[in-house]
């Protein structure tokens, strides 16, 4: 049988006896106290954040230990990512796994104080941390740290790092430029570890591994778009493919295929139904010229065509900047109102060459975070993979999408 | 449709977007239509996307005269019009040297439509 640490998702919400039944809390009954083997563990772990970046985390840790104290953790289930539904699932079946990785992270870096940043429309997974911590409070288990929630804004850019502080701080989620980031400056001014709450929930069970840390971990994947039943799968990225995750979700409904796959968020690059056969680690995903993220995977039908999908992407992100950087906005808007051209049939092969054209202009540009970047990868690649697509629009006055296309947009 | 699209279009390119339209680039740019539309002028003028000079709107271009202005009134809707008819520049407002207008005109020179970005409806 599993431990409780060991595989991030039980088939339901488990209470602190559940967990601890299954050896939860055990982690950080044996390194909790022991701060000297608690870093040298936490420096080695091969952990990258999964909230999408996949910033190593033990470089993050040793950021935040460099200023003084006091600090603070941030555990952040913002989960703004469209398709994303892992963190809501993970912290509504088992807040216990992310509140004593956060409590090892407080540990190893001496904060005084977690808060678990939950966006605020996912009622059922706060409700759960909420009870979770009325445990850990009863039991004493947080000793003399403050553990509280603050509830996330549901706007996309409130889950970058430095958005959720400013939230914390009471003002507008949006993101401060960064440096200073947030591991020497963050809530109250003070150095603070922010990271994605899968990223703590992989701590219990990675710091109590000895020699075979490298092991494979299980990533949570939601697999949404054209397939039966979307939903999250945890999953080993070492031997499941694209194809096995679709195959999880029900496949495709119909007789349609599929014909694309954004393996990391709106962000990332098309693949097409050429790549199924690759592993689900951030290698691999990498390796076929996309990005992993979040392993927010989009699965696309040919029923659909890739020009209004590449449209609806940049325009949710000509909706989702947040006005801030005139660079991203003048980038975002003008790639949604190019791609609009192009899905109007409005639009000849020179007006596709505007888009390199529009990132030099903005690329010497200030911005505030990573939005600005966010469409290139997207739109790039559905015109290399599907440009008879784009020609369909551009020379054929005629859309590839088929009538019978049964998904949401 | 794009023949001729290039800089000799006699355009005046006005953003909406958010920015400038809290700032009046609407009204202005109805003031624009009105004047163009008085005195029987060839001239176009378009809804614009963004110049990326949000901080310092409403923002306009003429595409031909490869002028830039910014913080832009109403009551400047004439003298920009005759400065696209060949006119002088109206001085007070005219950012044609300034580092956006530099990076646009890089732009023009790059082969960049703004016709492209325009948000009205295509005539």
């Amino acid at each position: 049988m599993s431990s409780a640490v060991e595989r991030l998702l039980p088939p339901e919400r488990e209470n602190l006896r559940a967990y601890r039944d299954r050896g939860g809390y055990q982690t950080l009954a044996a390194f909790g106290h022991n701060q000297d083997l608690l870093r040298e563990r936490v420096a080695s772990v091969t952990l990258t954040g999964l909230g999408g970046a996949h910033f190593p985390f033990a470089t993050k840790v040793s950021a935040v230990l460099k200023t003084p104290g006091p600090r603070y953790v941030v555990a952040n289930g913002a989960e703004d990512e469209p398709g994303s539904q892992k963190d809501k699932l993970l912290i509504e079946r088992n807040p216990h796994v992310v509140i004593e990785g956060a409590l090892l992270a407080a540990a190893a870096v001496d904060a005084d104080e977690v808060i678990f940043y939950i966006r605020e429309s996912l009622l059922e997974a706060s409700a759960s941390m909420a009870d979770a911590l009325t445990e850990v409070a009863a039991d004493g288990l947080a000793g003399d740290r403050v553990l509280r929630i603050h509830a996330a804004p549901i706007t996309y850019v409130a889950g970058e790092a430095s958005a959720a502080l400013r939230s914390l701080a009471g003002e507008d989620a949006k993101p401060n430029a960064q440096p200073p980031y947030p591991s020497e400056s963050g809530y109250l001014g003070q150095p603070t570890l922010v990271s994605n709450v899968e990223t703590f929930a992989n701590l219990p069970r990675m710091l109590s591994d000895d020699a075979s840390s490298a092991a494979s971990r299980s990533r949570l994947a939601t697999v949404t778009g054209d397939v039966v039943s979307p939903g999250v799968f945890e999953v080993d990225p070492l031997t499941t493919t694209l194809r096995d995750l679709i195959a999880m979700a029900g496949g495709v409904p119909g007789e349609a295929t599929v014909k694309a796959v954004q393996p990391g968020g709106p962000s990332s690059a098309y693949v097409s139904a050429t790549q199924l056969d690759t592993a689900l680690t951030n290698e691999a995903i990498r390796g076929i010229g996309s990005q992993p993220g979040c392993l927010a995977i989009r699965v696309v039908a040919d029923t659909r065509c890739m020009v209004e999908e590449v449209a609806a992407v940049a325009a949710f992100f000509a909706r989702e900047q947040c006005g801030q950087c005139p660079g991203c906005r003048m980038k975002t808007t003008s790639y949604s109102t190019l791609l609009g051209k192009v899905v109007q049939g409005a639009a000849n092969w020179e007006l596709l060459g505007q888009f390199a054209t529009i990132d030099e202009f903005v690329a010497d540009m200030p911005r505030k975070c990573a939005l600005i970047d966010m469409p290139t990868a997207p739109v790039m690649s559905a015109v290399e993979h599907f440009r008879s697509d784009f020609a369909d629009h551009i020379d054929n006055e005629k859309c590839s999408a088929r009538n019978d296309s049964q998904s949401e947009k | 449709m794009y023949e001729g699209s290039g800089s000799e279009e006699r355009i005046i390119h006005v953003c909406v977007n958010m920015d400038c339209a809290m700032r009046g680039s609407e009204a202005l740019r109805d003031r624009l239509q009105a004047a163009v539309d008085e005195q029987g002028a060839d001239l176009e003028v378009n809804d614009y996307v963004c110049f990326a000079a949000c901080e310092q709107g409403p923002n306009l271009l003429i595409e031909h005269k490869r002028a830039f202005y910014s913080e832009v009134s109403e009551a400047d809707a004439e003298g920009i019009v005759a400065h696209a008819l060949d006119g002088p520049p109206v001085e007070a407002i005219d950012k044609s040297s300034s580092f956006i207008a530099k990076k646009i005109f890089n732009m023009l020179d790059a082969g960049f439509k703004p016709g492209d970005l325009s948000l009205s409806e295509q005539t």
